[in-house]
Order: structure tokens, then C-alpha cells, then sequence
């Protein structure tokens, strides 16, 4: 009969916490000693009272809820609007990528039969939905575990003052969510074809016998070694997308938080562009071949001044983002 | 008319949370051990359920409201509590804030209403 004492102690202290099971344990079984004591005293018939005591202790799982103070969420109801949301928009977002990218893959390719191309799809279009949830699950996973709180609008213990109000959203201070998930869609699909599809953007030529053949623009190998640097800046620019959604108005953090993610990028993308052997030889080869650019003249030196150019053309296109952040924070007067 | 008892309860249990915390600082002046305590209490009439009790004296003892130590002299093992130095600060000033709730209290459920 003792052993049903076990038996309680154990289905409460395995539902706790390992640190705290053996302290628990032995607080739990001296309890249970001194209520059997106080029924009958120390020498006596045991069976009754420690199923009295037992009942008395109630259910086990209770017990352990009290023990624990509260209960735990894979993803609590702090968090869980925003992560219906998130979900959403990232599923739409890839399963918009895959299909587009699928659609542009088949055109290049065609596969040989129509079980091979609606079977290829399904394949990738479910292996990426089903990754895309499994990884934003992991991050609200994460953030439940760590006790991030997404949106609230003040931090708990921050002194509050009226001056803290939310301003009322006026037109246009409100971020439109079409902008953003037009945003997040093209930082998706620039994620796939990057990640699987390098070799494809290039010069498309027809040879004589009708075949189509892809000079490729990068160098496969550099390109793949430089991956990592492009998935950076990628989700730093998802992540750009991801904060206007969370705070929907133009407001002056959000507007610092642009100004340090552009400079971050701007930083990665010089890194990136400026790498050597990044570009694919043959790829030059072919203009000059085709006469575009004319015999003599260094097709790298050209190649050299085009980059300078795009590399001017986006620290404006940064600047202006930022600058125009700024302003529509200023002129709504939200300096949170 | 009848009462939803569901309801009744879950707004006791609301109303006396506080209350026992008050109640369990008041007798750990001096160490004492969780059965001790509750008996301690029953005496006065607080019926506190082990239940209750025990994850409190925990969660207390988390904040450093109470310290805790394990005697092993006994024939049993029991574990201590008794209020921190902090505790004692805390208790003293919680006291105040239930005198005060208990008189205004007291005068708004015996004085007749006015509206």
C-alpha cells in the first residue's frame, strides 16, 4: 500500500521541473507522513488513511499545476494572433514563389511528361509549405521560451505617462499591409531563385539545333561560397517587411530600425558585388563574340564601371527609403 | 435565487489569495514547517489546503519573501521556511495596506448605500 505514496509523489514531480523534483519529492512525502500521523497516530492499520490522505491531496495533475504556477504554451496567447498572421502571409508568400519559380523552371526545362511536372511540384510546393510553418513554429516556439512579447505597446514596468498614448492612426500614417507582403512576397522569391536557381539567370542562346543553352552571369562556384552573405541581407529584409507589419504606422523607431537594417545591407551587398571571381568569364566572352562590345576594349573594365553605377543607383535607392522613413515619422509626430 | 457556485468559488479563491499570503507571513516570524503551518493556521480557522499551501511557500521562497532550510534531526526530514529580512519589511508594510482595506471595507458594507 505504501507504494501508492510512490506512485502520487511520482505523478506529481514528473510533470516539474528536473531541478526541483527531488526537493519536491521529499517535502511531498514528509507531508503525506505527518497527515497519516495526524489521523491515527504512528502504529496502526496505514491502508485507509493514506487512501483518506491521498484523496484529500486531490489529483496529482492539479497539484502539479499549482507546483508549476501556471501553464506552459508552445506558443501562449501573448503571441498567438501574431503568429496566425505571420503564418498566413509566409505560407501565401512561398507557396506564390514556388509556383512562379515551378512555372519559370518547366519553361526553361520541360519536363518530359505531365505526371513529372504536376508530381514536381507538388513535391516542392508541399516540402517548402511544410518547412516555411515548421520554422516560423520554431521561432514563436523560441520566443515563448525566452518571454518575448510581440506588439505589445509598452513594456511592462516602463513608466507610463499620457504622453505614451498611441497616436491616432491618421490616413496615411497607417502602413498599408498590401506594401509590406508585396515586400516580403519578392524577398521570398528572390530567396528561392537564389538559393536554387543562380545558374538559370544568364543569356539565353539558341544553338542551331533548336536546343536553348544558359550563359550563366555568375560563376556557380563563388556565387554558392557567397550564398550565405545574400541569405543575410535577404532576411534582414524580410525582417524589414515583417516590422511594418507588427507596428502598422510610420513611427520614429520603426524609421531607426530601417536606417540600421539598409546600412547592414548596404554593407553586405558592397561585400557581395565586390568579390572576386564572382562573375562567370564566358559571359563576356559571348559580347564580345557578338560584337556588342567592341575588340580591344577591356570587357572587365566596362563590366567594373557598370557595378560602380548600380552600386550608386542602390545607396540611393537606400537613402531615399530611409530618408523618406524619417519623414513620414517626423510628420506624424510618433517619436516611439 | 440561486447562486452559479462556480462562479461563488472561483471569486473566493480570487478574494482569499492575497489574504493567505498575509496569513502565512504572520506565523513565519519563527520557522515552521508547511504541516505545522497549516495546522497553525486552522487553529485561528483558516483552512488552507495543503495544495495551496505548499506550491505558495515555493513561490515565496522564489521571491526571497521566505528562506527555507531542511531539518534532518527528526525521524522525518522537514523543511523550514521562515520570512527573509526583506520579507519582514514586506510583511510589516502589507499589514498596513490590509488595515487600511479592511476599515474602509468594513465601512462601506455596514453604512447604507446612498444612490
Amino acid at each position: 500500500m505504501e507504494e501508492k505514496v510512490d506512485r502520487y509523489i511520482y505523478a506529481v514531480t514528473r510533470r516539474l521541473p528536473e531541478k526541483q523534483r527531488k526537493d519536491i519529492e521529499q517535502e511531498l512525502r514528509s507531508l503525506i507522513e505527518d497527515m497519516i500521523v495526524d489521523r491515527t497516530g504512528e502504529s496502526s492499520h496505514r491502508e485507509a488513511d493514506i487512501e483518506a490522505v491521498l484523496t484529500e491531496l486531490g489529483d496529482p495533475t492539479l497539484l502539479a499545476d499549482s507546483y508549476r504556477m501556471g501553464k506552459k504554451y508552445l506558443i501562449g496567447p501573448d503571441n498567438y494572433d501574431t503568429y496566425l498572421f505571420v503564418v498566413k502571409i509566409v505560407l501565401a508568400a512561398v507557396a506564390f514563389g514556388i509556383t512562379l519559380a515551378s512555372v519559370i523552371g518547366f519553361a526553361v526545362e520541360p519536363p518530359q511528361s505531365l505526371g513529372t511536372l504536376v508530381g514536381g511540384y507538388l513535391e516542392s510546393l508541399f516540402g517548402a509549405l511544410f518547412q516555411a510553418f515548421a520554422w516560423v513554429t520554431i521561432m514563436f516556439a523560441l520566443f515563448e521560451h525566452y518571454e518575448v512579447s510581440l506588439g505589445k505597446e509598452f513594456k511592462r514596468g516602463e513608466k507610463w505617462d499620457t504622453g505614451k498614448l498611441p497616436v491616432l492612426p491618421g490616413r496615411d500614417a497607417v502602413i498599408k499591409p498590401a506594401e509590406a507582403i508585396v515586400g516580403l512576397l519578392f524577398t521570398v522569391l528572390a530567396v528561392i531563385l537564389f538559393n536554387t536557381a543562380d545558374h538559370l539567370i544568364g543569356i539565353y542562346t539558341s544553338g542551331e539545333n533548336g536546343l536553348t543553352t544558359v550563359i550563366p552571369l555568375f560563376n556557380h562556384a563563388t556565387f554558392r561560397s557567397l550564398l550565405p552573405l545574400l541569405n543575410i541581407m535577404l532576411a534582414i529584409g524580410a525582417l524589414k517587411e515583417l516590422l511594418k507589419l507588427a507596428v502598422g504606422r510610420w513611427t520614429m523607431s520603426l524609421a531607426v530600425a530601417n536606417l540600421c537594417f539598409n546600412a547592414i545591407s548596404f554593407g553586405l551587398f558592397l561585400v557581395f558585388i565586390r568579390s572576386a571571381g564572382l562573375w562567370n568569364a564566358d559571359f563576356f566572352a559571348y559580347w564580345v563574340e557578338a560584337g556588342a562590345i567592341p575588340a580591344g576594349s577591356d570587357p572587365l573594365a566596362l563590366w567594373g564601371r557598370f557595378i560602380t553605377g548600380l552600386i550608386i543607383v542602390v545607396a540611393f535607392a537606400m537613402l531615399l527609403d530611409t530618408l523618406v522613413n524619417l519623414v513620414k515619422a517626423f510628420r506624424h509626430r510618433v517619436y516611439r | 435565487m440561486i447562486v452559479n457556485e462556480e462562479l461563488l468559488n472561483s471569486l473566493i479563491l480570487e478574494m482569499r489569495r492575497g489574504a493567505i499570503i498575509l496569513a502565512v507571513m504572520s506565523r513565519l516570524s519563527e520557522p515552521r514547517y508547511g504541516y505545522s503551518l497549516i495546522q497553525t493556521l486552522e487553529t485561528q480557522g483558516l483552512i488552507v489546503e495543503p495544495g495551496t499551501l505548499y506550491p505558495l511557500l515555493r513561490r515565496l521562497e522564489k521571491q526571497d519573501i521566505l528562506e527555507s532550510n531542511w531539518d534532518t534531526s527528526e525521524s522525518r526530514p522537514r523543511k523550514y521556511y521562515k520570512m527573509s529580512r526583506q520579507g519582514k519589511e514586506l510583511y510589516r508594510r502589507l499589514l498596513e495596506e490590509w488595515k487600511i482595506l479592511s476599515s474602509s471595507i468594513g465601512g462601506l458594507t455596514t453604512s447604507v448605500e446612498e444612490s
